[in-house]
């Protein structure tokens, strides 16, 4: 009996792929199906808002009324602005717009669930007219009618399953936080194609109430200026809000389509409210 | 080629030794059956998911045992055994080993 | 986005550092494989009858851990099934590197032939319930010093 030890040929325990290619792969397929039921959940969501009554948003939104900020002279003007603009914006039957004010430096304003709008001193301080005021309030509002809070509630829930689904299968703690910043990006903020909207309707209520649309594009040449002192200039693809160069012209053609003239006489914001609004930041 | 957990085989005779083979394997189940298997951890009873993912890979890695014995010259293997370990979730490694052998035709 | 460029920098650095540390490491196994050759390593138990030899336990034990690029790569791959192309080269490593220690072991004590050789494989979880922790690779036998 003889005893002999060969040595066994390489590569037969190990796979001979390239990993980096591998790992291009496995990335590439993951992406692709990413993108394909990220997109359809959104779909998904956007088709079965409309389903939801309102009432429904209501009771949501009741339960933190008390994180809201107290009112007072600002928001009493906001309301009844908002009220005006509401009344040329065909809001249906049961929704009402809750108007609510922060004291703070920062330049924005959003729509959330239940018509509740909020908007921060630093964006009323750049508004040049009330005009332009009315179109970013009517814009809010546009979002509330168009149900997109509800919508984006949804697609953030259902993002959010697929994302705990994917965790506990998943061996990978890097892998799932990856899908959930992903998943988390998609569910905070509202499309472009929900912008698109929301600014049509806006520009449509703008020209009803005043009978020309001066001051809307003014917004977006603000929102402009400030978006250019940011970060540098993120490609397109990267920023929700479709790029303001987009919308002002976007606002340009739909006046142009409809016969709204762009300029007109504009009403100044009233002297308290500007006194208010510029006030040193803090 | 000759596959026995035995250390002779009765009736034939062993030529020559020719040392130790390995065939091992990493493998993992996707992501359905994860969750059906997860699903499964609320009533209990056999996870098929999870028995198929062992089963091929206790396949896999007795032809790569298989093949290195070929390498070797060998016509049977004898003295097999096997190693089960599992790496991270979800994912089981699993080696076979043995002897190879030459059996007299 | 600090995130972002982070995980970037660890997957390049695993990636290479990675690489190249198991090129060098493959190329010693290699290498002490061709030395050790005549230091056989069987899985019978019985010994061959015609020799009278002292015996000794041999043992050879190696814990691996794996890199960041592997561990991305592997966690990609686990979500769609399959083989963990990346840990299937760790630990054809680890076992092999195993073995060797065990010869050298024999070797050392002037042993020709290691018989009934087994293999002993069990991870130690990390620290978080989904990372891999390390893995630890123990061969053992009994060595044959024929007397």
């Amino acid at each position: 009996m003889e005893y002999h030890n060969p040595q066994p040929p390489e590569g037969i325990n190990v796979s001979q792929t390239h990993p980096l290619l591998d790992f291009l792969r496995l990335l590439g397929g993951l992406l692709v199906i990413a993108a394909i039921v990220f997109g359809a959940l959104a779909l998904l969501a956007d088709r079965l808002a409309k389903y939801i009554p309102f009432e429904k948003e209501l009771e949501i939104s009741s339960r933190f009324a008390a994180d809201f900020p107290a009112p007072g002279p600002m928001s009493a003007y906001l309301q009844e602005l908002a009220d005006r603009v509401v009344a040329a914006q065909d809001l249906p039957a049961g929704m009402r717009i809750r108007m609510h004010y922060v004291d703070s430096s920062t330049v924005n304003a959003f729509a959330t669930l239940g018509g509740n709008v909020i908007f921060f001193r630093g964006l009323i301080g750049k508004m040049p007219s009330e005009n332009a005021l009315a179109m970013v309030i009517s814009h809010e509002i546009a979002h509330v009618k168009l149900r997109h809070p509800i919508s984006t509630f949804g697609r953030g829930l259902a993002i959010g399953i697929v994302v705990a689904m994917v965790s506990a299968g998943s061996g990978s703690d890097i892998v799932v936080r990856a899908l959930g910043n992903a998943g988390l990006l998609t569910a905070l903020t509202f499309s472009r194609s929900q912008e698109s909207a929301a600014d049509a309707d806006a520009l449509r209520t703008l020209a009803r109430m005043y009978g020309h649309v001066a001051g809307a594009d003014e917004v977006f040449k603000l929102l402009q200026e400030e978006s250019t002192r940011g970060i540098g200039n993120l490609p397109a693809i990267l920023r929700t809000h479709p790029l303001d160069q987009d919308r002002i012209d976007a606002i340009g053609r739909n006046a142009a389509a409809n016969g709204w003239p762009m300029q007109g006489p504009t009403q100044p914001l009233p002297e308290e409210i500007r006194r208010l609004a510029e006030k040193p930041k803090e | 080629m000759l596959l026995s957990n035995l250390e002779i085989v009765p009736g034939q005779r062993i030529v020559k030794h020719l040392g130790l083979v390995q065939g091992s394997t990493v493998r993992s189940k996707h992501l359905g059956k994860d969750i059906m298997a997860g699903l499964k951890n609320i009533v209990g009873g056999e996870l098929k998911g999870y028995t198929e993912l062992l089963q091929e890979a206790r396949q896999e890695a007795t032809e790569r045992m298989i093949k290195q014995a070929q390498a070797a010259g060998a016509n049977a293997v004898l003295n097999i055994r096997f190693s089960t370990s599992s790496i991270t979730q979800g994912a089981a490694e699993m080696l076979a080993y043995g002897t190879a052998v030459v059996l007299a035709e | 986005m600090a995130d972002l460029i982070i995980f970037l920098v660890l997957l390049a650095s695993g990636y290479t550092v990675g690489r190249i540390a198991e090129r060098r490491h493959y190329r010693s196994i290699i290498a002490r494989e061709k030395d050790m050759a005549n230091v056989m390593v069987f899985t019978n138990r019985f010994p061959p009858l015609t020799q009278r030899a002292s015996q000794a336990l041999v043992t050879g034990s190696v814990v691996v851990s794996e890199d960041y690029f592997k561990r991305v790569v592997s966690g990609l791959q686990s979500l769609f099934g399959g083989r963990l192309r990346a840990y299937e080269s760790l630990l054809d490593r680890a076992r092999r590197e195993a073995v060797l220690r065990m010869k050298q072991e024999a070797r050392d004590k002037g042993a020709k032939m290691i018989i009934n050789v087994k293999f002993q494989t069990f991870s130690i979880p990390g620290r978080n319930p989904n990372s891999f922790g390390a893995v630890e690779v123990m061969a053992y036998g009994t060595a044959l010093t024929p007397r």
